[in-house]
């Protein structure tokens, strides 16, 4: 956790001078008083500033780890998983970015109940019946509740559906 | 006889077939949102949050407002049975409440959580009743300079509280503003951080980030560590859960004290109801005659914390609808979707949309009758909700947050954005940083620029315009001892002796 924590400080430090410089290209006042860049120029100061305290609070972190702890202390880092979730959690995460940008293409049907048979079956670890049902009523509930009642559209593939 | 007059009105408004149906529908949803684990009021308010766009606003607000308090009252139900807080606010429940369910006595603990949370939540209705239309009135004289000055305060107090260190909490907050800077500038209406992209011209929406942050981000942190718990099995029967005598004896000043400072703390800028639960947990282990029991199955210890939590819930209602300015997470999802709706919460709510205001503090009475009825006899059916595995719930999660995106402007980049937002959100959970604090300041945002730069034109650039003022002097006063506090607090503790850990109650779970 110590290099994460290291490491998202540093992303604030960048974060905050990138909207320093951006900021200066923005008139800072205006006739009327402080103009468009005066507010976005204090929060790149401000950023940079408490990114100093968290860089120090990183490295003080690191610094008071011994090294016989250091072992332990990286078993609880950022990416700690439970025993045999990494798997899941990746094919949750593929399912998920996979089932934003097919929404369209596909259809909301479609990506929907794709999603649901992959993450009910590998991700779940349902067997095959449930994952079925779940993976055909999922869809045809939504779009009763969203499509039908709500009347909220959705994405639909050619079929209609 | 106008405060009366007044809720009478809100009770003929939220008395109507369809309001009394969205208000039910609102404890429901709230209620099964606090019995799921991980999927706390914040996630569940985003993600309903675009499905009430063709609402009424009032019958939204009174379902979205059932989702707030609702959810306390089912947290309680994972934190008893299974030692894993459904809400943030039901954490300190877990000390006594599974202990007693070890002990055989879950339905006793769920039976005077409800009751506790029944009596504190209609006290806080009642104090937002009759705070409510004064504090209004009071807000009504409020400048640019008090409202800049109430919104800093909000700002530094999410960042003590939220998280696990100021810095990083105000660090959230800071990100958060600068966000709500990209698009055209308020007052100019200049671009800023556009990049020459049309689509960043209106910056981005409030709820696509918020469904991010927290359904995605939230999902994804937990799908890390998805193990089931065990669940105690007992009996959770109506009539078990009714307390002895004299349990009943050894709770009723627990429920008076978690009561009021729930409702206290409720309407402080930055703490609600976690904090509050805390802080009830800690007075009631102080002012029992027996401490040591608490920790070890002492009913007190889910009396307290159950009564504060759902105090505060309806009290943090009271800074939203008079000024205008929410105190946590839930509140700023909230005012977002006041925004979405076209209405404006500060001082003029209750002048300019009375029905809605009072509409909606008449069906806090109401929803609390709801869930009592809910919780004393449905409580073996929200149980069951137990058995669901985590790995489904999440599934719904992200099913819900992509069709919430992508319907409210009928754009899959929404979609995308909100994934963005999401991992975003991950790695804030992951390393600590306060979400909560984030959609603070992108929600306030607008209104802190709009506050700062008109103060600032009125003094011509003088910053003194801000401790001129009475009450803008008092609120940038607070908001300067919150920030210096934890540096008096650490220079206390080291004058004193103490060790560093000051607070009886560690806390490490998620945000309200």
């Amino acid at each position: 956790m110590r290099v994460a924590e290291t490491i998202g400080a540093l992303c604030v430090t960048l974060l905050g001078i990138t909207t320093i410089a951006l900021a200066r290209q923005l008139p800072y006042e205006a006739e009327y008083g402080p103009g468009p860049g005066f507010l976005p120029l204090w929060l790149g100061v401000t950023l940079v500033v408490l990114s100093v305290f968290l860089v120090r609070n990183a490295l003080q972190e690191r610094a008071s780890v011994a090294p016989a702890d250091a072992e332990a202390d990286h078993s609880q880092g950022f990416w700690q998983f439970a025993p045999g979730a990494f798997a899941p959690w990746l094919i949750f995460f593929v399912s998920t970015l996979a089932v934003s940008l097919l929404l369209e293409r596909l259809g909301f049907a479609l990506s929907i109940g794709l999603f649901m048979l992959v993450t009910m079956r590998w991700v779940a670890r349902q067997s095959w019946l449930p994952t079925i049902i779940l993976a055909l009523a999922t869809p045809i509930l939504l779009y009763l509740a969203f499509v039908r009642i709500l009347m909220v559209p959705l994405p639909l593939a050619p079929p209609g559906f | 006889m106008d405060l009366l007059q007044n809720l009478a009105n809100g009770f003929s408004v939220a008395l109507t077939p369809t309001n009394i149906f969205f208000a039910f529908v609102g404890v429901l949803a709230g209620q099964i949102i606090g019995v799921l684990p991980g999927i706390g009021s914040v996630v569940g308010i985003s993600l309903l949050l675009p499905l009430t766009f063709g609402m009424d606003p009032t019958s939204a607000i009174i379902m979205l407002a059932g989702i707030y308090y609702g959810s306390q009252y089912g947290g309680t139900i994972t934190s008893v049975l299974i030692n894993m807080p459904g809400e943030a606010a039901t954490v300190a429940t877990t000390l006594d409440g599974y202990q007693m369910a070890r002990q055989g006595r879950a339905a006793k603990a769920l039976g005077i959580a409800t009751i506790g949370s029944f009596i504190a939540g209609t006290f806080g209705v009642v104090v937002v009743t009759l705070l409510s239309p004064t504090l209004a009135e009071f807000a009504l004289r409020f400048g640019p300079p008090e409202y800049f000055a109430l919104i800093l305060l909000g700002f530094t107090a999410i960042g003590a509280v939220a998280g696990s260190s100021l810095v990083k909490g105000l660090t959230s907050v800071t990100v958060g503003l600068l966000i709500s800077t990209i698009g055209l500038d308020i007052m100019s209406g200049r671009p800023r951080f556009t990049f020459g992209e049309d689509w960043l011209l209106s910056g981005f929406s409030f709820i696509v980030v918020a469904i991010g942050v927290f359904g995605i981000g939230e999902a994804l942190d937990g799908m890390m560590t998805p193990a089931g718990h065990p669940i105690i099995r007992t009996s959770l029967s109506w009539r078990e859960s009714l307390p002895s005598a004299a349990e009943w004896i050894r709770s009723r000043g627990a429920i008076v004290r978690g009561g009021l400072v729930g409702t206290l703390v409720g309407v402080l800028p930055g703490a609600g109801s976690t904090l509050a639960s805390f802080m009830a947990y800690s007075v009631e282990r102080n002012a029992s005659k027996h401490p040591e029991e608490f920790g070890k199955g002492a009913i007190e210890g889910v009396a307290a914390p159950e009564s504060a939590n759902n105090a505060a819930s309806a009290s943090a209602m009271i800074p939203l609808l008079t000024l205008g300015v929410p105190g946590s997470g839930t509140t700023a999802v909230l005012l977002g979707g006041f925004l979405l709706w076209g209405l404006r919460p500060g001082p003029l709510l209750f002048t300019q949309h009375p029905e809605f205001a009072w509409g909606l503090i008449a069906s806090m009475y109401i929803g609390n009758v709801m869930l009592v009825v809910l919780n004393i006899f449905a409580n073996p059916i929200f149980a069951a909700m137990l058995w669901i595995p985590y790995a489904i719930q999440v599934a719904f999660v992200v099913l819900f947050a992509v069709v919430g995106a992508y319907s409210l402007s009928n754009n899959p980049f929404d979609v995308v954005v909100m994934i963005a937002f999401g991992v975003l959100g991950f790695a804030m959970k992951r390393l600590d940083y306060s979400a909560a604090g984030l959609i603070l300041g992108l929600v306030l945002g607008p209104l802190a620029e709009k506050s700062l730069r008109q103060s600032l034109t009125l003094s011509r650039g003088d910053w003194s315009i801000f401790f001129e003022r009475p009450v803008s002097a008092v609120l940038m006063v607070l908001a300067i001892a919150v920030l210096l506090w934890p540096l008096v607090r650490k220079a206390l503790i080291r004058r004193a002796g103490l060790p560093g850990a000051g607070d009886d109650v560690q806390y490490t779970g998620g945000e309200e």
